[in-house]
């Protein structure tokens, strides 16, 4: 599993960030044990902006009704069941997986369930989390004595 | 799993990290091959592509697909954990002279290519009824 801008040696993250980041996924190790991490598929980018989380996969050949998506407190659960296809002639070669899978992810932040938007086009399926008003940052202003 | 081959040889995680600089890294899609009496098939993952910007050349006997990928990160979205980049795609194969380079065809879907090289006559296994000689 490749983790973007982690070297695998060097200066660790500071600790209150690497556990920030591992709390993402709640079904994985600790990214620090960079070793024989088991293999998680899809593989997923995670964004946010002010107003949502996005978690974004790529999953070419997979359809929309192949995919199933829940959510539960404050983790996501993407789920595929591919239909089985008959392969027409003999595997010279092959690469490319469609597997059935289960993948949980945790976000950090409470998310808004009742409006979660899912897409998927051109294989790549984005899911939308609005986030809660909890979760946006909120200014408190410092009045004098 | 990670499927994407950079064509320069990702070795390390910080060679991996130009993906999220300006440039975009360039990558090999995950392809199968694939032979049957009539035809061979190339299936090449290139999600995030758009039909339009996806190229497949023949040329000389080497077959090419270019795919390019438009960065799709909402606007604004600040990336929190990566797994995966976001770049073009190429990747190039030989195909042998027994392919009828005229009727090539190339079909996209659900992030999908799908290339179809059919054989020439010549190649096309064919069974030769056997009559007596008498």
């Amino acid at each position: 599993m490749l983790i973007a801008c982690r070297a695998p040696s060097g200066p660790r993250l500071l600790p209150n960030v690497e556990r920030l980041l591992d709390s993402f996924f709640a079904d994985d190790r600790p990214m620090s044990a960079f070793a024989a991490a088991p293999t998680l598929f899809p593989a997923v980018n995670v964004l946010e902006d002010a107003e949502n989380f996005f978690i974004e996969a790529e999953l070419p050949g997979y359809r929309r009704k192949e995919i199933e998506i829940s959510a539960l407190g404050d983790e996501l659960t993407i789920r595929g069941r591919p239909a089985q296809t008959q392969a027409q002639g003999a595997f010279l070669r092959r690469e490319r997986m469609a597997p059935e899978f289960e993948r949980t992810i945790r976000l950090p932040l409470p998310f808004d369930a009742d409006n979660i938007r899912a897409e998927l086009s051109a294989g790549v399926l984005t899911v939308t989390l609005p986030k809660t008003p909890a979760a946006k940052p909120r200014r408190i202003e410092v009045r004098s004595a | 799993m990670d499927n994407k081959d950079t064509t320069n040889g990702c070795g390390t995680t910080t060679e991996c990290c130009s993906t999220t600089s300006k440039q975009a890294a360039t990558f090999k899609p995950a392809v199968d091959l694939m032979e049957d009496d009539r035809s061979y098939r190339i299936l090449a993952d290139v999600p995030g592509s758009r039909m339009e910007d996806i190229a497949v050349d023949l040329e000389n006997g080497v077959l090419t697909v270019s795919a390019h990928v438009r960065q799709r990160s909402q606007s604004g979205a600040r990336l929190l954990a990566a797994e995966y980049g976001v770049g073009d795609f190429h990747r190039s194969f030989r195909v042998g002279d027994d392919i009828d380079a005229a009727s090539v065809t190339a079909e996209y879907g659900d992030g999908v290519l799908t290339v179809n090289l059919p054989k020439g006559e010549r190649t096309r296994s064919r069974r030769i009824p056997v009559s007596t000689s008498t």
